[in-house]
C-alpha cells in the first residue's frame, strides 16, 4: 500500500505543472484553474524574480492571493530547473538595474550583485550584511535577527514569519539569501567590462554639465575581475573616465578574508568573527555618513533607506572611485554585541597646488587632467593629479546592547604632506579676461550667494608624530545610534571636526548632525529626517543627506571666472553635501493594490546665505487593469520668494506622466510626457533686443517639454531588443535603458537609442547600446565667423552626437 | 507714450483667452464631469441637473437625484518677447511674465422624472440648476527690474527690483436654469429657461513702486472700481432627441444673447482701447457679454454587442448676428468615448476641436479624460481637460519712453479639474 501511494505520488508530480519552467502549454493548462492573466502573472514573476522554492512564495505577487494558490496547489509542482545558471538571472530587471549602475553608488550595487549571484546563508548574516541590502529597513533587519535568535531559518516560511518583517522587506530580501551553505561555499568568479562614451552626469542639474570636458573619442573603460568564495575574495578594478588619458586611469586591487570565526571563551567576545581583513583597496562607511564615508559619488537626498543604502562598515572596494580611495590595511571584527573596525591608508590625492607648494583644496576630476584643460603653467603651478599624499587612520567601535539597537563611535585623521591653505583668489579664481576677473567678483556677486561656503574652507598647518612627512591634517569624531522600537526606527549621528585634536575647543568646533525617524506598516511608511551642518564643517569624507553638493551657487559654478575650467569640478564633481539645515519627510502609501502614492517634501535653509528652499514631489502609480500602468509625478520646488529681499529666487514645477503597456511575450511599450517650467527674476541687463538694443524687461525662463516612447521587445529568452526615442525642448532627465541622461536643448532635439542584450551561453552575456542625439538645425544666428576668419550671415547651426556602450559580463 | 491697454474683441467663446475676460467675459464650458471627460459632449452625456441647460429633452430619462459640482481651473499665461540671447548669441523667445492663477467654481441642482402609470412609455422630467455662465476673472503681475551702478568688487545687484505692474479683475455671471422634458416612446422634447442673476464686477489696476526713481515702470494712474448689475435678462433652450437601444440622436438650439450694461468697447475695431483720449487713464467698462446662437447636433452609439463601450460625437455651430468685422462664425467638433472596465469603473476620454472664432486666434484643440466611482447611491465623477494655445498681443504695461510696436507672444494653457458628486434618491 505504501509503495502504491509512493508510485501515485511520483506519477502525479510527473504529470503536474512545474511552476519554475512554465511554457505556453503549461500556461494554457494553468488557465483552466485561474485566469490567463494570473497565469501570466506567475510566469512573469518567476522570470523576473527567479525560481521559487515554495508555492506560497506566490502570495507576494500583486494579483495573486491565497485562494488562487489553494486552487492551483493540487495541479502544480515546484522543482529546480535543470538549466539553472548564474547569468540566466540576467533577465531580471533588478539585476539589470544594478549592472547598469555598477559603476556608481559607491559599491552598493556591486554588493547587491555579488549577493545576488552568490547568496549568503541568512543564518550567518549580521546586522551590516542585512542593512546594506536595498529596501530592507532597520525594522526588517531587527525582525530577521530576532527570528535567528529563535532558531535556524531553514526556508522562506520561517523567514516570512520573522516577527515584524514587512511584506515589502521580505520580497526584497529573498533575492539575496540562501538557507544553507551550499550556494556560497563554491568559488565564484565574475568579470565585467564596460566601454562607453556617453557624457558623464555627475549631478542631475543642467548647470553641472560641463561640456568642455566631453571627449567622445576617448571612451570610459571599466573592467572588474572578482574572485571569491565563502571566506576570501580578491578583486582588480580598472577604470578610465571618458576623455581621460590612459596614464591617469585608476587601478585598484584588494585581497580580503571574510567571515572567519574566532573561537573565544570570553562571554562578550563569544561568536566573534573577522568580517573582513583587507589588504589593498577598501571602503569604509560608518553611521549616517556624517564623519566618514569614502565614495566619490554624490547622491541627492540619500536617506540610507530604500535604494539609497550605505555599505556600512569596512568592505572591499569594488567601486570605480578614483579620488577618495583608501589603500592599505583594514580589519573589522564583530559579534552580536559589538563591532570593531579599524584601518590605515596611504594614498595619493588630486589637489590644487598653490604657488608656495601648499594646496588649496582636494579636487575630484572626471576626467583627470594633470594640467587642467588649458594646460597653462602660469596658472597651474603644479600638476593636479596625485599631487598630495594622504595618510588616513580611522576606526569605528559599535555596541549592540539589544537586537536592533546600536551605539557607535567613529574617529579618523587624515595627514597631508603639504600645507592645506585655501588661496582662493591667488590660485583658483581668475579667468581669461583680466578686466572681468573672478578675483573681483568673489564674495561680492549677488547671484553667487554661496561664496561664504568657499570662504569657510578648511585650513591647516601642523605636524604629526604619526608621520614625519605630515605638514597638515584634518580629523573628525562622531557618535551614531540606531534603535528599533516595534515598528519605529530612530537613527542619528553627530560629528565634529577636531582642529589639532584640541578638545578644549570642542564647543567651537564645526559640527554636523542628522536625526531620522522611520515608521513602517505593511501599506504605509513615513520617514522624517532632520539635518544641520555647520558652514565650517568641511569634511571631505562627509556623505550624509543633502539636496545639493557643496559649493552650489558659488563662483565655482562659473568656469569663466576660474583660472582653469577644470577647477569647476570643485563643485560639479564634489561628493560633499552643502551646509544646510532642514527637515525632509517622505511617505509611501498603498491606497489599494492598484493605486500607490508617495510623497517627499523637503524644506531647508542653506547656511551660506540663509536662502530658504523647498522641494515637494508627489507620485502616483495607478494600475486600472493589470496590463496598463500609469505613473504620474509632480514636482514643486522653489528658492526664496519673488520679492525685494531675495537676490536670486526661482520657482520650478515639473510634471511627468508615463503610461506603460504590458504586451504579449513580456514585451513592454511605454510613453512619456513631461512638462517643466522654472521661473526666476527677470534681469534686463542680460537681455538684448533682436537687434542688440537694451531691454527694459528680462528673461524669466522658458518651459521644458519632453515626449518619449520606449519599446522592450524580447526576440526570444536569450536575445532582447530595447529601443526608445525622445523629443526634448528645454531641460529634461531621462532613463534610457537604465542609463541616466540629462538633455538641454533650446530649440528642440531628438534622442534615439537602441540596446541589444544577448545571453551568449549560460555564463556570458553582452549588452550593446547605441545612442544618437540631434538638435534641430537653426538659422537664428545673425552672423558668424568661419574657421578661415570670414563672416557669413544667417548660418545654419546643427549639432549631432553619437555615443555607445558595450558591456560584457561573465560569471561562473 | 502714456499708459495704454488695448483689447481685442472676443465674444464669450468657449476657450477664451483670459486677458480679455474683463472686456467681454469668458463662457464657462463645464457641464458635468462625465460629459467633460467625454470630449465635452454636453448634450449627449450630461448626467446631472446641468442637463436642464444642455439638453432638457433627456430629463425624463434621468433618475431623481441631487448633485454638486466643484471645478478648479488652473490657468497659466506666459508673455514672451523676441530677444537676442546674451550668452548664446541667437534669437529666441524669452518669457518676461508668467502668471499662474487658480479659480474655483461650483454648481448644484436637482432633477426628477415621472412615469405615467397609464402610459408607461410616456415620461416627464424636470431639472433645476444653479451654475456660472461667464467669468470676468483675470490677474496679472509683472515683476519689474531696474538697473543700478554697482562697481566691481562691491556687494550688490545690478538688477534691483523696482516694483510690480498689477492688473486684476473679478466677477462672474451666474445662471439659474429651470428645464422641462417630455418623452413619448423614443422621441423626446425639452425646453428650459435660463435666468441670469444679479452680478458684481471688481476692477483694479495699479503700480507698486519700491523706489522713488521711476525706472522701467509704467506711469498709469491707479484705478479701482466695484460695479453692480441688476435685472439682467435670460435666454431659453430648445431640445429634441430620439433614442433607441443603441443610438441617441439630439438637436439643441439656443438663441444669441447680448448683454450691454454701461460703457462698451468699440466692437467694430480690430483693436479696442481701454483708455480715454488722455492716454494715461483706465477707461471703465460696464458689463458686456455676447453669447452666440448655438445649433448643436449629437450622435451617440452604445452597441448591444458591447454594452461596455459608448462613442459620442457632437457638432456645434456658433453664429453671431452682428456687423463686427473681426468676428467669425465658428464650429466645435467633439468626440468622446466611455469604456466600462471589468471592475465597473469607467475610463473616459475625448477630444474637442474648435475652429478659429477670430482672425488671429488659431484653431484650438482640447483633450479630456476622466473616470468615476460609485458607492451605493453615491456617484463621484471626475474629469480633466487641458488646452494650450498661442496668440500675439501688445504689451499690457507699455512705457512712455519705449516705442515698441511689436506684439508679444502670449501662451496660455488651461488645466481644468471637475468633480461631480451626485446622490440618487430612491
Amino acid at each position: 500500500m505504501k509503495k502504491l501511494f509512493t508510485v501515485i505520488l511520483l506519477f502525479s508530480i510527473a504529470l503536474s505543472i512545474n511552476l519554475n519552467s512554465l511554457n505556453d502549454s503549461d500556461i494554457n493548462e494553468l488557465s483552466k484553474y485561474i485566469s490567463k492573466d494570473k497565469s501570466l502573472l506567475i510566469k512573469s514573476y518567476i522570470t523576473n524574480n527567479g525560481h521559487i522554492n515554495n508555492i506560497y512564495e506566490l502570495n507576494v505577487i500583486d494579483g495573486i492571493d491565497i485562494l488562487d494558490i489553494q486552487i492551483i496547489k493540487p495541479y502544480v509542482s515546484v522543482s529546480a530547473s535543470i538549466n539553472e545558471s548564474l547569468l540566466d538571472k540576467r533577465s531580471l530587471y533588478k539585476l539589470e538595474w544594478w549592472l547598469a549602475d555598477s559603476d556608481n553608488q559607491g559599491g552598493v550595487s556591486e554588493n547587491s550583485i555579488n549577493q545576488y549571484f552568490n547568496p549568503m546563508n541568512i543564518n550567518e548574516m549580521n546586522y551590516d550584511d542585512l542593512i546594506s541590502l536595498p529596501n530592507l529597513s532597520p525594522i526588517d533587519v531587527k525582525a530577521v535577527l530576532l527570528q535567528k535568535k529563535r532558531g535556524s531559518i531553514n526556508g522562506t516560511f520561517q523567514l516570512k514569519n520573522s516577527p515584524g518583517i514587512s511584506r515589502y522587506g521580505y520580497k526584497n530580501l529573498v533575492d539575496f539569501v540562501s538557507f544553507d551553505d551550499k550556494k556560497n561555499s563554491n568559488n565564484f568568479f565574475r568579470f565585467t567590462t564596460l566601454i562607453k562614451n556617453s557624457p558623464l552626469t555627475s549631478t542631475p542639474d543642467d548647470d553641472a554639465a560641463l561640456i568642455e570636458f566631453y571627449d567622445p573619442t576617448s571612451p570610459q573603460i571599466l573592467s572588474k575581475y572578482l574572485l571569491s568564495n565563502k571566506n576570501s575574495s580578491v578583486g582588480y578594478i580598472y577604470n578610465k573616465n571618458t576623455g581621460e588619458a590612459f596614464e591617469y586611469a585608476n587601478q585598484k586591487f584588494y585581497l580580503s578574508f571574510n567571515n572567519i570565526p574566532i573561537n573565544n571563551e570570553i562571554k562578550l567576545l563569544r561568536s566573534l568573527r573577522i568580517d573582513h581583513l583587507i589588504f589593498g583597496n577598501f571602503n569604509a562607511s560608518f553611521g549616517q555618513g556624517i564623519v566618514f564615508e569614502n565614495s566619490d559619488s554624490f547622491s541627492p537626498r540619500r536617506t540610507g533607506f530604500g535604494f539609497s543604502k550605505r555599505l556600512n562598515g569596512i568592505n572591499p572596494d569594488q567601486s570605480n572611485s578614483s579620488q577618495y580611495t583608501l589603500n592599505g590595511l583594514a580589519i573589522q571584527l564583530s559579534n552580536d554585541f559589538m563591532r570593531f573596525s579599524s584601518f590605515i591608508s596611504n594614498d595619493k590625492r588630486d589637489a590644487i597646488i598653490n604657488e608656495d607648494e601648499s594646496f588649496s583644496s582636494l579636487i575630484l576630476m572626471q576626467p583627470r587632467m594633470p594640467m587642467g584643460l588649458s594646460q597653462d603653467t602660469s596658472k597651474i603651478f603644479s600638476p593636479l593629479t596625485d599631487s598630495v599624499n594622504e595618510l588616513t587612520i580611522g576606526g569605528n567601535f559599535r555596541l549592540s546592547p539589544l537586537v536592533g539597537t546600536n551605539l557607535g563611535f567613529t574617529i579618523y585623521q587624515s595627514l597631508y604632506d603639504k600645507v592645506l591653505d585655501p588661496q582662493i583668489r591667488e590660485t583658483i579664481l581668475g579667468g581669461e579676461d583680466p578686466d572681468y576677473s573672478g578675483d573681483t567678483y568673489y564674495l561680492t556677486y549677488m547671484t553667487n550667494s554661496a561664496d561664504p561656503e568657499i570662504n569657510a574652507m578648511y585650513q591647516s598647518s601642523s605636524t604629526s608624530n604619526l608621520w614625519s612627512n605630515s605638514k597638515s591634517s584634518r580629523g573628525a569624531i562622531g557618535f551614531d545610534f540606531t534603535s528599533v522600537i516595534k515598528n519605529i526606527a530612530i537613527q542619528g549621528e553627530f560629528g565634529t571636526l577636531m582642529k589639532n585634536w584640541n578638545y578644549k575647543s570642542f564647543k567651537k568646533s564645526p559640527k554636523a548632525k542628522v536625526l531620522s525617524s522611520f515608521i513602517q506598516f505593511n501599506n504605509f511608511n513615513l520617514l522624517a529626517l532632520y539635518r544641520n551642518y555647520d558652514l565650517e564643517y568641511d569634511n571631505p569624507y562627509q556623505r550624509s543627506f543633502s539636496n545639493y553638493q557643496r559649493f552650489k551657487t558659488s563662483i565655482f559654478e562659473d568656469s569663466y571666472w576660474l583660472e582653469d575650467p577644470a577647477y569647476a569640478f570643485l563643485y560639479t564633481a564634489n561628493p560633499q553635501p552643502q551646509s544646510e539645515e532642514g527637515i525632509y519627510l517622505t511617505s509611501r502609501y498603498q491606497f489599494h493594490r492598484n493605486l500607490t502614492g508617495t510623497l517627499a517634501s523637503d524644506h531647508w535653509s542653506r547656511k551660506a546665505d540663509d536662502a530658504k528652499y523647498y522641494r515637494t514631489v508627489a507620485q502616483i502609480q495607478w494600475r486600472p487593469v493589470f496590463k496598463y500602468r500609469i505613473y504620474f509625478r509632480q514636482k514643486w520646488q522653489a528658492r526664496g520668494s519673488h520679492n525685494i529681499f531675495h537676490p536670486s529666487p526661482y520657482y520650478s514645477r515639473e510634471t511627468r506622466i508615463r503610461v506603460k503597456m504590458l504586451l504579449s511575450n513580456y514585451n513592454e511599450l511605454e510613453f512619456l510626457y513631461s512638462l517643466g517650467y522654472t521661473t526666476f527674476s527677470p534681469r534686463p541687463r542680460l537681455t538684448d533686443g533682436p537687434s542688440g538694443e537694451d531691454m527694459v524687461v528680462g528673461d524669466i525662463g522658458s518651459p521644458d517639454k519632453t515626449i518619449g516612447i520606449t519599446l522592450k521587445y524580447n526576440v526570444n529568452e536569450r536575445f532582447k531588443i530595447r529601443t526608445g526615442s525622445l523629443y526634448v525642448k528645454g531641460f529634461t532627465w531621462y532613463f534610457a535603458d537604465n542609463d541616466f541622461r540629462i538633455f538641454d536643448s533650446n530649440f528642440g532635439a531628438f534622442h534615439h537609442w537602441i540596446s541589444l542584450y544577448g545571453l551568449v551561453n549560460n555564463a556570458m552575456s553582452f549588452n550593446f547600446k547605441l545612442s544618437f542625439t540631434s538638435d534641430y538645425p537653426t538659422t537664428n544666428i545673425t552672423e558668424a565667423q568661419t574657421d578661415q576668419g570670414s563672416w557669413i550671415r544667417n548660418p545654419w547651426v546643427s549639432k549631432n552626437q553619437f555615443d555607445y556602450k558595450i558591456q560584457v559580463d561573465y560569471a561562473f | 507714450m502714456h499708459f495704454k491697454i488695448i483689447t481685442l474683441l472676443f465674444f464669450g467663446l468657449l476657450f477664451n483667452q483670459s486677458l480679455l475676460n474683463r472686456a467681454i467675459g469668458a463662457e464657462y464650458f463645464f457641464s458635468d464631469a462625465k460629459s467633460l471627460s467625454m470630449g465635452l459632449t454636453n448634450s449627449l452625456n450630461s448626467n446631472s441637473s446641468y442637463l436642464a441647460r444642455t439638453n432638457p429633452s433627456l430629463l425624463p430619462n434621468k433618475s431623481k437625484s441631487i448633485d454638486f459640482k466643484g471645478n478648479l481651473s488652473m490657468i497659466r499665461e506666459r508673455r514672451s518677447i523676441l530677444v537676442k540671447d546674451y550668452f548664446g548669441d541667437f534669437l529666441t523667445y524669452a518669457d518676461y511674465v508668467n502668471n499662474d492663477n487658480q479659480y474655483f467654481n461650483y454648481q448644484f441642482g436637482y432633477m426628477q422624472n415621472y412615469t405615467f402609470e397609464s402610459a408607461p412609455s410616456n415620461k416627464i422630467g424636470f431639472g433645476l440648476n444653479f451654475s456660472p455662465l461667464a467669468s470676468f476673472n483675470y490677474k496679472y503681475i509683472e515683476e519689474v527690474r531696474g538697473s543700478a551702478s554697482v562697481e566691481d568688487g562691491e556687494v550688490g545687484t545690478k538688477d534691483p527690483i523696482v516694483g510690480f505692474h498689477n492688473f486684476e479683475t473679478s466677477g462672474s455671471l451666474k445662471n439659474l436654469t429651470f428645464g422641462f422634458g417630455y418623452s413619448a416612446n423614443k422621441l423626446n422634447f425639452g425646453f428650459s429657461y435660463n435666468k441670469i442673476l444679479n452680478s458684481e464686477i471688481e476692477t483694479d489696476i495699479h503700480v507698486d513702486s519700491l523706489t522713488t526713481e521711476i525706472q522701467n515702470i509704467s506711469n498709469i494712474q491707479d484705478f479701482s472700481s466695484k460695479q453692480k448689475f441688476k435685472n439682467l435678462t435670460g435666454f431659453y433652450t430648445l431640445a429634441l432627441s430620439y433614442n433607441t437601444n443603441e443610438y441617441l440622436f439630439s438637436f439643441v438650439y439656443e438663441p444669441e444673447l447680448k448683454i450691454n450694461e454701461g460703457d462698451a468697447p468699440d466692437f467694430n475695431n480690430n483693436i479696442i482701447s481701454y483708455i480715454d483720449s488722455s492716454l494715461n487713464t483706465f477707461k471703465e467698462f460696464g458689463l458686456n457679454y455676447y453669447k452666440p446662437q448655438k445649433l448643436n447636433f449629437g450622435f451617440s452609439y452604445n452597441p448591444i454587442t458591447n454594452r461596455s463601450l459608448t462613442v459620442s460625437f457632437e457638432y456645434e455651430k456658433n453664429n453671431f448676428d452682428n456687423n463686427a468685422t473681426i468676428l467669425k462664425n465658428h464650429s466645435f467638433y467633439k468626440l468622446g468615448f466611455e469604456y466600462i472596465l471589468p471592475s465597473l469603473n469607467p475610463v473616459r476620454a475625448g477630444l474637442v476641436y474648435q475652429t478659429s472664432p477670430i482672425s488671429f486666434i488659431p484653431d484650438q484643440s482640447i483633450i479630456t479624460f476622466g473616470s468615476a466611482y460609485k458607492y451605493n447611491n453615491f456617484i463621484c465623477d471626475f474629469a480633466f481637460s487641458y488646452t494650450i494655445f498661442d496668440y500675439y498681443y501688445p504689451d499690457l504695461f507699455s512705457l512712455d519712453n519705449i516705442q515698441n510696436d511689436s506684439y508679444d507672444k502670449i501662451s496660455e494653457s488651461k488645466l481644468n479639474l471637475l468633480f461631480t458628486f451626485k446622490y440618487l434618491i430612491k
